[in-house]
């Protein structure tokens, strides 16, 4: 696999074994710390879980601290997302460039390489890619725009990606790409969703095994 | 607050179960109107022209008048969608088989919009329970893919993982429904099951995907 974009976050685990008498952290770290206790805490509950005071207490600092970093809970919130995005758009742009310039060979196995590297980004970072898919209502607007428009951004690397392959397959031209996209797009969160929700039941592996299969399925004459 | 209450032919006596089912109709229409956060105990009332109580009297609250609501929904969905798919996914012929399936279950969406609009988007102000039986009903449903997956791809099933294929199905003949629903005049049924008609015909694919 081609070397990804630096997403990964400071870790995790150091911030939050820590407790209330914690050492001083620099502020941008303890910013970073503050999000990740806030991702979390959206992944339990959705971003109504987010709380100044429930930050606190996953982050195990006092409010005040948190207070320092942000002056209210749509300000922590803003800052979440415009991190989030920022990640969702790297592992997007990693399953954006699968099988780019290896020619036909390489997009007839795009679909399958194009699933697996986006699956591999969801078990990688499950809570950000959690964020395609918790409910938007109780966001602030602006934030609630810049998120949505993040999440819809997901259907347009479908879109690039399902034109190479009908290209260079040579499907018919007249098969209808704005029913495609939607349908494709379903499909990819339905898998998403899976393995997500259930990864031992449904590894990656095995929802890239079942699209070589039915590709396979479909390549052989009727019988 | 007063609970002005008019219009004597709506008050007139129901029955106690064609009350609910007219309290639950009253809803349904909210929800299609509005969404869910429009359902309140109150709202209810005044579009069914009962006072409060009466509301009361069919659901303790308003989460399990929403939470019936949906399981009525979710059942004549359900039942819709079962009474039409053993006949719909049949026959060998790929192509012609899932352009039948779709055209049936897209016919059986548009007869009751509403009904679909409210389980295909599931929204945060609805119970729990409501997503979670809703689940149960997409396993009924694939159980059947899963079988006619086997009966129309016959010796080219061989080998495929049905279970998760049928879940693909499921989200793609979701995802078409949405679109119907969502703009039927730019979407019509027709432009969907051209669209399955023009791919499945362009089979087979070119030999070799991924390894």
């Amino acid at each position: 696999m081609s070397p990804r974009p630096e997403v990964a976050r400071p870790s995790r685990a150091a911030g939050r074994t820590r407790r209330r008498y914690a050492t001083r952290l620099p502020v941008p770290a303890r910013t970073e710390q503050l999000l990740d206790a806030a991702l979390e805490l959206v992944g339990e509950g959705g971003f109504d879980a987010v709380r100044m005071q429930a930050v606190a207490r996953r982050a195990g600092v006092t409010r005040p601290v948190v207070y320092e970093c942000f002056a209210g809970r749509e300000e922590l919130l803003t800052a979440l997302v415009t991190r989030e995005t920022a990640h969702l758009r790297a592992l997007y742009a990693e399953v954006a460039r699968t099988g780019d310039g290896e020619g036909p060979k390489g997009a007839r196995r795009m679909p399958v390489r194009a699933l697996a590297t986006l699956l591999a980004e969801v078990r990688r970072a499950p809570a950000t890619w959690r964020l395609l898919y918790v409910a938007l209502d109780t966001l602030p607007d602006g934030t609630r725009d810049e998120l949505a428009t993040a999440r819809g951004e997901l259907t347009e690397v479908i879109r690039a990606r399902f034109a190479v392959y009908a290209a260079t397959l040579g499907l018919p031209a007249d098969l209808d790409a704005e029913v495609a996209v939607p349908l494709l797009r379903a499909m990819v969160d339905v898998a998403a969703q899976r393995v997500l929700l259930d990864p031992d039941r449904y590894p990656p592996a095995r929802l890239t095994a079942a699209l070589r299969g039915v590709l396979g399925a479909l390549s052989e004459p009727a019988s | 607050m007063s609970d002005p209450v008019h219009g004597s032919a709506a008050r007139r006596r129901l029955a106690p179960a064609d009350r609910r089912d007219q309290l639950l109709d009253r809803a349904l229409e909210l929800v299609a109107e509005s969404g869910a956060a429009a359902v309140t105990m109150q709202a209810v009332a005044r579009a069914a022209g009962v006072a409060r109580p009466v509301v009361y009297d069919f659901f303790a609250d308003r989460a399990a008048l929403l939470d019936a609501l949906l399981a009525r929904e979710e059942t004549r969905a359900l039942a819709d969608v079962l009474s039409v798919a053993p006949e719909a996914l049949t026959g060998t012929d790929l192509g012609d088989s899932v352009t039948r399936a779709l055209d049936a279950f897209l016919t059986l969406v548009l007869r009751r919009p509403t009904t679909w609009r409210v389980l295909l988007a599931p929204s945060a102000a609805l119970p729990t329970e409501v997503g979670t039986r809703i689940e149960q009903g997409r396993e009924k449903i694939a159980g059947v893919i899963e079988s006619s997956i086997v009966a129309v791809l016959g010796q080219r099933a061989a080998g495929l993982d049905t279970e998760v294929v049928a879940l693909a199905v499921i989200a793609a003949g979701e995802a078409a429904a949405r679109l119907v629903l969502a703009a039927p005049e730019q979407f019509p049924p027709a432009r969907l099951t051209r669209f399955t008609r023009t791919l499945l015909g362009a089979l087979p694919l070119p030999p070799g995907p991924a390894r």
